[in-house]
């Protein structure tokens, strides 16, 4: 059992009380983004907020990112930045501490966190948020404030309703310090060193060796499962269930070479696989 | 064309793993061999640099005032090696912090240092907070130091992904104070445990060596010592500095399993996004 996500646009505007925030969700193509970036703030209804009347007029001269836990080198940080020519870039909103390192090597002020989008967040905050949504469609039509941004609502794309699967394939080594959040499943096609970590709503499955930490259905999801090919000792987590690298609670003798560990009732259950099996 | 030089840093995470040490050593070679250098102390209000080269008496002007245009350009600041005319350093501010000097200065600094020398090494401080940005800014390549011991080789990897999102290439990897019969006995992480983790170039190892010690001490590095084993690698770095095709102190004999593992693990090199 997976967890699933619908399809959501890429870039997303959103009006917040500081102004407009640009979300671009985290495994969108990079060329892509920059791409859709530009398109989304070349939108005719962003420069009627600048001449339009004070109440709720957003400045689509200042904007800020929401990237999620995008890592950005330092070049493509510069491409961003640049992508966005005339508009000044605010801040940047970030839970990787690289893009925020980055993002301040260039002078713009970057916080932890991710505010923006339903898709850096899953299906619980994306639930909490259709509420949300609601309770403002409800309430009586205030004047311009909420309405002059107009953000953009994106356009279900073919097909969003029957929800797709999400994963999320990382091609590279998370080292120290570097952690994946996603609300899916996550294939990492590398190795997840000591202090890097990934946490994920869904499915992990691990192709290098496995000495970082791993948090496998982190909303509660107690069906994820865990796939290594070469596992260290280090902590794991599905859902609630914990475990710390003790060989003897995992009812193991050595470390196999690959495991699939799901949850059983009140703790992890390792299951060695065996060539060619499944 | 242009001959541009090539701005490197020398970096670890960890403090005390030889860094200081390295750059010292490394830019006297490269000067044995004929190149121009200049090593440049980054380690603001804790400078030691100009001490390892036996030089701490002729700073006049320093990193800072060279930044802050307190002299008339960085040739005044810049000190001239005891031994080779082809060596000189920038003495770092011992009296200042590292909020001194921002990143874009640095980038700047190290662009002008590089139209006037063939080789920039950077003496970065520990950690990661501003001292390493600044030290990074302007850098090409990175030589990453690390001991063979878990912690040091943790931060190391830590290092190193910074140095992979700041667009960093190479980055090689030095094993400093290698004890050779420890490791085999299995007390101390092998090169093969080191590189298990960090999966970077060897540039070289350099052994555990007393001599060292006191040649710092003296202020005559260790490289131009013709009986320390330690000036013996080092001297093999730097002719894997100069072609990178040279042969390294002990050749890279990554295990069956680091062979599997790399096939999986996708290559270094600079990933975007
Ligand atoms: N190969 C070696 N064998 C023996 N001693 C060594 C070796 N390399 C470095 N040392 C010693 O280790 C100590 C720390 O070295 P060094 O000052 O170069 O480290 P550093 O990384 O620059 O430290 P910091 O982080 O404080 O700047 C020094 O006393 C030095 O002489
Ligand atoms: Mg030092």
């Amino acid at each position: 059992m997976t967890h699933t996500l619908p399809l959501l646009d890429g870039v997303t505007l959103k009006g917040t009380r500081h102004g407009l925030l640009v979300c671009v969700r985290e495994d969108l193509d990079f060329e892509l983004a920059l791409q859709q970036i530009q398109e989304k703030l070349a939108l005719p209804l962003l420069t009627q907020g600048s001449d339009g009347g004070e109440s709720g007029a957003f400045d689509n001269q200042r904007i800020s990112l929401d990237l999620g836990w995008r890592e950005l080198s330092c070049e493509s940080f510069a491409r961003l930045k640049d992508s966005l020519g005339e508009v000044e870039l605010a801040g940047v909103l970030s839970t990787s501490l690289q893009t925020r390192t980055v993002a301040e090597s260039f002078g713009i002020k970057a916080i932890i966190g991710r505010l923006g989008l339903a898709h850096h967040q899953g299906r619980r905050l994306r639930q909490e948020q259709r509420e949300q949504e609601q309770a403002e469609k409800e309430a009586p039509a205030a004047p311009a404030d909420s309405v002059a941004v107009a953000v953009p609502e994106p356009a279900p794309p073919p097909g969003a309703d029957q929800e797709q699967e999400a994963t999320l394939y990382i091609k590279r080594t998370l080292r120290s310090g570097q952690k994946a959040v996603y609300p899916g499943n996550i294939v990492l096609w590398g190795d997840l060193n000591p202090g890097s970590e990934l946490e994920a709503e869904g499915d992990v499955l691990v192709l290098g060796s496995v000495r970082g930490r791993i948090h496998a259905g982190c909303n509660g999801n107690s069906e994820a499962q865990i796939y290594c090919q070469s596992l260290h000792p280090t902590v794991l987590r599905i859902a609630d269930e914990i475990w710390t690298g003790d060989l003897k609670e995992a009812g193991l003798k050595q470390l196999p070479a690959a495991v699939k560990v799901t949850c059983a009732k009140d703790k992890l259950n390792f299951e060695p696989q065996t060539r060619g099996g499944s | 064309m242009s001959n541009m030089g090539k701005v490197i840093v020398v970096t670890s995470g960890k403090g005390g793993v030889g860094k200081t040490t390295c750059t010292a050593n490394l830019g006297s070679g490269l000067a044995q061999q004929g190149k121009t250098v200049v090593l440049v102390d980054t380690d603001i209000g804790l400078r030691n640099l100009d001490l390892v080269l036996g030089l701490e008496n002729r700073i006049v002007f320093d990193l800072v005032d060279v930044i802050d245009g307190k002299c008339r350009s960085f040739r005044q600041a810049l000190i001239r090696d005891k031994r080779f005319e082809n060596l000189q350093i920038l003495a770092s501010a011992q009296s200042r912090d590292k909020d001194a000097v921002k990143p874009e200065q640095m980038k700047s600094l190290c662009q002008e240092l590089k139209g006037a020398f063939d080789y920039v090494l950077l003496d970065c401080p520990a950690g990661i907070e501003m001292g390493f940005k600044n030290a990074i800014a302007g850098a090409d390549e990175a030589i990453v130091v690390t001991n063979p011991e878990v912690s040091a080789v943790r931060d190391a990897d830590r290092i190193v992904g910074l140095l992979e999102a700041a667009d960093i290439a190479p980055i090689r990897l030095l094993l400093n104070r290698f004890k050779p019969n420890v490791a085999q006995k299995g007390q101390m992480l092998s090169v093969e445990d080191v590189q298990e983790i960090l999966n970077l170039q060897l540039i070289g190892m350099v052994p555990e060596d007393e001599r060292v010690v006191h040649s710092s001490n003296k202020g005559e590095p260790a490289v131009l010592d013709p009986k320390s084993k330690a000036g013996l690698a080092y001297r093999q770095v730097v002719q894997r500095l100069i072609d990178p095709g040279a042969p390294a102190w002990a050749p890279e004999q990554p295990g069956l399993m680091s062979k599997i593992r790399r096939m999986f693990s996708v290559n270094l090199g600079s990933q975007a996004n």
